[in-house]
């Protein structure tokens, strides 16, 4: 997978990523550490928990992460869920919201997985 | 030298893109929470040129780094650019009124972070240079006050030892007697206050009047250039010889003029009004000019109902000494020529006080000063 096929993927865009991140190799770099830096399983947990102030500030710093690397979808669907979480607990639908965010959030990984095999230099 | 960037977020990959951004240009230092960041601008001070602070953190957040900088007077010195996924205007406004420099919201371009850095590192490095300029300023203005206050004070010490000295002179030719001297000194400065209490119109200040006390005493000082046949004469004078006497008025600010150099101007000019007016009369009927009324400068005026009243109350070889009662009588009868009508009105008020520095004055001696 290329870089372009792995933001066409995502429902992100390729020039958007590149204008943002300024070379292929720091956008490999940046994505190969974001499964590490997003936080989305202490995201999930808190939501689970019903910590709502504390999946706030989880959502907050992984849709920042997912609109900065032009995560597309995830941008997208990370900000629906945050906005929900503003007010100190959850407005709207948030099971829907939730599941959203899971499924881009799973596609991203999985093609993430396969932008390593196609650049093992920058994966190491 | 201010070249650190100070990037706070506790998203390790957010720390990341933003150094890879600006670290060919500044040096990176990371914190990860808000207390990191606190004690790296403790740590690293004046090395930091901006601080690039995320807002949503666990614990003490950006908002709570940014009170803890304004309350102890941090925001002053580090720009602080906000970098944030809040999109909130109430976010925004919050950060720019706790005084942060700006407000970038995510996503944002990397480009126009390093200019909004770039800008803000200059803006400040040009704001303390300033403020550096201005302290140094201030310090040498500080610095130049104090000489001149110094100088002024080594001048008046200068002026008032002048004033001594030709004082002394007048003495040692045995042309007044030092106590003389120095009971017109307190006449003049009783009536001088006094004057400065009822007459505002007169502008005198606590100041001025022990100028013109000091100045006082020179208003013989023209005497030192008449010849002793005439100064020291016993008997009457002659006409021809009373006309040479008055010219002690005029020679007296020729004196002062050959030593104008180192008077302070008020100081000379007193002097100078003292010397050459204070035998003029209200009336004009006085000498050298025939100057009337508040023609006469004040500070002449004053001392002139000074010395009247101390020539009468002492001996002289023409006259005996007359009783504080008898001299004050005197004056307000117009015996001794005609004075200011609120300058009487002064001496009236104050006639208590002339009368207990007669009482204070060593017998008198045998001064030739006459009463003229």
């Amino acid at each position: 997978m290329t870089l372009k096929e792995f933001y066409a993927h995502v429902g992100g865009s390729y020039d958007e990523a590149l204008a943002r991140l300024m070379a292929d190799k720091l956008m490999l770099k940046y994505l190969f550490k974001f499964e590490a830096s997003a936080g989305y399983s202490s995201m999930m947990a808190a939501l689970a928990g019903e910590n709502w102030e504390e999946a706030f500030r989880h959502a907050h710093n992984f849709k920042g992460l997912s609109l900065n690397l032009a995560l597309g979808d995830l941008g997208r669907s990370g900000s629906t869920l945050c906005d929900s979480l503003r007010s100190g607990k959850p407005e709207g639908d948030l099971p829907a919201m939730t599941a959203a965010v899971a499924a881009d959030y799973e596609k991203v990984i999985a093609a993430i997985a396969a932008l390593r095999e196609s650049y093992p230099e920058a994966a190491t | 030298m201010r070249d650190i960037v100070l990037v706070v977020d506790d998203v390790a990959l957010n720390r990341t893109i933003l150094s890879d951004m600006l670290k060919d240009e500044y040096r990176i230092v990371e914190a990860a929470d808000g207390m990191a960041a606190l004690e790296a601008m403790q740590r690293y001070g004046d090395e930091i040129a901006v601080v690039l602070l995320d807002l949503v953190m666990p614990e003490f957040d950006g908002f709570s780094v940014l009170e803890a900088m304004v309350e102890r007077r941090l925001i002053e010195h580090f720009p602080v650019l906000i970098i944030t996924g809040e999109n909130s205007y109430e976010a925004e406004a919050r950060c720019l009124s706790l005084g942060a420099a700006d407000f970038i919201k995510k996503p944002f371009n990397p480009a126009l972070v390093c200019h909004r850095v770039r800008n803000a590192a200059s803006l400040y490095t040009y704001k303390f240079r300033l403020e550096e300029q201005v302290a140094a300023q201030t310090v040498q203005l500080r610095e130049q006050a104090e000489a001149l206050r110094i100088s002024n004070r080594q001048l008046r010490e200068m002026n008032e030892r002048t004033i001594e000295l030709l004082s002394d002179v007048i003495e040692a030719r045995n042309l007044e007697s030092g106590t003389h001297v120095h009971r017109v000194r307190s006449y003049t400065r009783i009536l001088g206050r006094r004057l400065m209490e009822t007459c505002p119109e007169y502008g005198l200040t606590e100041e001025t009047v022990n100028i013109i006390a000091l100045a006082s005493s020179m208003h013989d000082v023209g005497k030192i250039m008449i010849s002793d046949a005439i100064l020291l004469k016993p008997g009457k004078l002659t006409e021809e010889e009373f006309e040479l006497m008055k010219r002690h008025t005029v020679l007296g600010c020729e004196v002062l003029a050959r030593t104008k150099y180192i008077w302070e101007a008020d100081y000379y000019e007193y002097c100078r009004q003292i010397c050459r007016h204070h035998h003029e009369k209200w009336d004009g009927r006085g000498y050298p000019d025939r100057l009337a009324g508040d023609d006469i400068p004040i500070s002449a005026q004053l001392v002139s109902i000074a010395d009247v009243y101390d020539a009468l109350t002492n001996e002289r070889v023409y006259k005996k000494a007359y009783s504080p009662e008898e001299a004050y009588r005197m004056i307000l009868g117009g015996e001794c020529g005609q004075f200011n009508p609120k300058l009487i009105g002064c001496f009236v008020d104050c006639h208590d006080e002339f009368a207990a520095q007669v009482a204070l004055a060593p017998a008198p001696d045998s001064s030739k000063e006459a009463l003229k």
